[in-house]
């Protein structure tokens, strides 16, 4: 028998490491427009902040998204 | 094989011998022209030929004395070429060497003996030759109807060596007429499809050509000899043979026995009726099992050509490979090829390709078992059988993952139920379309793959299919891999043997990733679920619902087209390894367009009907799931397949799956994880393989038997499945409850 526990052990830790920056990253982001809005609420404008930190949040899951277009789809290899 | 006549000079035709005494000589000759007009329905046979080039020289040569000595000696009022004088001996002379000839292209299948040049029928006449339609491979009459308007031939020759479809004498006859040609075939090819009665009407050459040559040993499964048949008015020519070209009467014993044996008085039984047949009825199979071109119309002649750009081999690969001392067919059918030498017949003259006849099959009594009818006939019917077979394990493999990438998503009303899987079956449907590496082994190392053989594949398959079935109707997802890689398993110990089985292979690439799977895509959930659920906790709640329900989408259609890439292509390549195992295809192709279509289409209608009863064990059953932690379960998962797909360590996706949907339940506090159903699918991760493996090996030992047993193991299968799916009807899940858990304790039965 012949299991490769090393890349087993590369799987967990890069699905982790990935799996936990992408939730995080795209939590935060949720907290940015959640954070808009409530100054939205209260002030009735600005957030702007709010706006681009959601917005640099949700393109860094876009790009893993994209990244894993690229895994799955074998003619960008 | 000599006999008294072999050693008597018998030079002349019947009652006129060159010699004395060959009363005996003559009655034997009377009886064989009598029985070879009798079988074939001639006018008139000259039976003194050795072989099929004596044969066409003794017919050249009486065309060329009808239609150009004839008319020379009228000319001159001689009755005799002694009689001419040198003058007009010379013309004619020099006009007999001066005539045309039309015949087939060596490499469209026609005979060297056609007046091509090494042959001396090549120097005796100007030759041109009409050859087939390059797209279809099959003789266009309209080409050949102009190129003898153009070239004028005395003769046209009709017949083949090489040639697998039959030939309309009708037409052929006209276009001679219409040039003023004289139509000649050389049916040693299929003169037993003739004799057979299995050529009439247009395709049979004797009413419809001037003269027709043949040879003893080939179809007619005689002795090694020839003979000219011909219409009355060639009669005194082809009488003439010798000493026109000197054929010295020494086959005549052989002759007789081809007589008695193939035709003659035996003609009218049913049993040499029956055996001619078969060489047609063969050819599906042999063409099954050779990539010659135009396959589908293949049931016309005893022949099937294989040309070297097709199959990329030489004749010397094939006449190797095919000399290979019999294997017993009933464990590899698919080596029915190999029975022996005289199966077989090869033509290496052009290196190019080869042929592959079925003559001596039915002859052979000792093979005839292995190389007749039923074998090859179940070849072709296992081909189709495995086909349809591994498609309806890639619906099934469509219905029961469609909750991989979908149940969260319609759980938390993320998506409504219909546009998940719609959007689930379509992008399968791309993925199957865009992967582009074929399954190089059908199990991928976990049985021997050289024992497999189409049977097998087919019980492996309804192995997993009846697995899949019975787990949908439970409710549970199980991964479809394993269910496949069970049932191969239960079916090569069973169709070959314990060692066929490669248990190392199954530990390593199945229980080590079926216990590594959920564990590590559940760690990473939990983590992740408790991460998204600490930071969000103080946002707004339609901020948090709507947007990672969006990302639940996202997430999931990742899901699904990465299942396309990968589940679709296992079936492509089973089918298509299936294909090229019984020579179909080319070892090395890639899947034929209609292979991936099929494959694709297959998983896309499987996904889009929805495997509802997993669907809702997944999506409500396990946990119940909030938009955070479904996007979580599917962030997750999509990159623990990913990871480990391309960082070598393959993982089942179902698994994974569910690993993740049970880690988001840990992961968010005060969520409750049912145990209960946590556990039953366990249970039936855990049998998936000895399940699938046992109904795999049972199909096997009925299926390997032959024809009737593959068709036994079907229609069971058929009838077991349509039983789960009635089974299913009585508490039936669909897109309106999906959502809705039964109020019993035991919602995965639902």
């Amino acid at each position: 028998m012949d299991v490769k526990w090393g890349a087993l052990g590369q799987v967990f830790v890069v699905s982790l490491a990935v799996s936990v920056a992408v939730v995080v990253v795209f939590s935060l982001g949720v907290m940015a427009l959640s954070a808009r809005r409530s100054v939205r609420e209260h002030h009735g404008d600005g957030g702007s902040g709010a706006v681009v930190a959601a917005t640099l949040c949700f393109t860094a899951c876009a790009a893993v998204v994209l990244y894993g277009l690229y895994l799955i789809v074998p003619q960008f290899h | 094989m000599g006999n008294w006549l072999s050693d008597k000079y018998a030079e002349g035709t019947i009652g006129r011998r060159f010699y004395a005494g060959c009363r005996n000589v003559d009655t034997v000759e009377q009886i064989a022209a009598d029985h070879a007009t009798a079988l074939f329905g001639a006018a008139h046979a000259y039976v003194q030929p050795h072989s099929g080039i004596d044969a066409n020289l003794v017919a050249f040569w009486a065309v060329l004395a009808q239609r150009v000595e004839a008319p020379a000696l009228a000319r001159a009022q001689a009755r005799h070429v002694n009689d001419l004088s040198d003058s007009d001996w010379e013309d004619l002379r020099r006009d007999l060497g001066n005539q045309r000839m039309l015949g087939m292209s060596l490499d469209a299948g026609g005979h060297l003996t056609h007046g091509f040049r090494p042959n001396i029928s090549g120097k005796m006449f100007h030759q041109a030759s009409y050859g087939t339609d390059p797209a279809t491979g099959l003789l266009d009459y309209d080409q050949v109807r102009a190129q003898a308007r153009e070239f004028r031939p005395l003769i046209l020759i009709a017949g083949y060596s090489a040639y697998p479809r039959k030939i309309n004498f009708r037409i052929m006859r006209e276009i001679a007429d219409e040039v003023g040609a004289t139509l000649m075939v050389d049916m040693a090819h299929f003169a037993g499809l003739v004799a057979g009665k299995v050529f009439t009407g247009d395709f049979d050459p004797i009413p419809h050509a001037h003269i027709v040559t043949t040879t003893t040993h080939k179809t007619l499964r005689g002795p090694r000899s020839g003979m000219v048949l011909c219409q009355s008015e060639l009669a005194e020519q082809v009488d003439r043979g010798c000493p026109m070209v000197l054929v010295v009467l020494v086959r005549l014993g052989r002759l007789e026995v081809v007589r008695g044996r193939a035709a003659g008085r035996d003609g009218a039984r049913p049993l040499v009726r029956l055996r001619l047949g078969q060489q047609v009825e063969v050819c599906p199979g042999i063409s099954t099992l050779l990539p010659y071109r135009a396959a589908p119309a293949a049931r016309c002649c005893r022949l099937a050509l294989c040309a070297s750009h097709v199959c990329h081999l030489s004749g010397h690969m094939p006449e190797q490979v095919l000399s290979q001392p019999a294997r017993p067919a009933r464990r590899r059918p698919i080596r029915w090829i190999a029975p022996g030498r005289d199966g077989v017949t090869l033509s290496r003259a052009a290196r190019r390709g080869f042929i592959a006849g079925s003559p001596c099959a039915p002859n052979l009594t000792g093979t005839a078992e292995r190389m007749g009818h039923p074998v090859m006939e179940h070849v072709t019917f296992l081909v189709v059988v495995v086909i349809i077979t591994a498609l309806a394990f890639d619906f099934t493999n469509g219905f029961h993952d469609t909750a991989n990438a979908m149940a969260t998503s319609i759980a938390t009303g993320a998506l409504r139920p219909r546009i998940a899987v719609a959007i689930s079956a379509v992008l399968n449907l791309a993925g199957a379309f865009l992967s582009v590496e074929v399954a190089k082994t059908i199990s991928g190392g976990i049985v021997d793959d050289r024992l497999v053989t189409p049977p097998m594949v087919f019980a492996g398959l309804i192995g997993a299919i009846l697995w899949n079935l019975l787990t949908w109707l439970l409710g549970l997802p199980s991964s479809s891999s394993h269910a496949l890689f069970g049932g191969l398993i239960g079916a090569v110990w069973v169709g070959a043997g314990v060692q066929g089985v490669h248990f190392d292979t199954v530990l390593e690439k199945v229980l080590v990733p079926a216990l590594a799977s959920p564990l590590i895509a559940g760690f990473v959930a939990m983590t992740a679920t408790y991460l998204a659920y600490t930071i969000t906790a103080r946002a707004r709640h339609e901020s948090v619902a709507t947007t990672f329900r969006f990302g639940q989408i996202v997430s999931a259609s990742l899901v699904s087209l990465a299942h396309g890439t990968n589940d679709a292509q296992k079936t492509m390549g089973v089918i298509t390894l299936t294909l090229i195992s019984t020579g179909t295809l080319a070892s090395g192709s890639a899947p034929p367009f209609w292979v991936i279509g099929a494959a694709g289409l297959a998983i896309a209608l499987g996904t889009y009907l929805g495997g509802w009863r997993i669907i809702r064990t997944m999506g409500k059953g396990i946990t119940e799931i909030e938009s955070p932690q479904g996007f979580a379960a599917e962030a997750s998962a999509t990159t623990v397949i990913l990871a480990s797909s391309h960082l070598g360590f393959a993982l089942s996706t179902t698994q994974v799956v569910s690993g993740a949907i049970l880690g988001t339940g840990l992961g968010r506090r005060l969520a409750r994880v049912r145990w209960g159903v946590a556990g039953r699918m366990a249970l039936a991760w855990l049998l998936t393989l000895p399940a699938a493996a046992a109904v795999g090996g049972v199909a096997a030992a009925v299926a390997t038997t032959g024809t009737l047993g593959v068709t036994v193991a079907a229609l069971v299968a058929v009838a077991a499945a349509a039983g789960l799916y009635a089974a299913g009807r009585r508490n039936p899940v669909h897109a309106g409850n999906v959502n809705e858990l039964p109020g019993t304790p035991q919602p995965a039965a639902a």
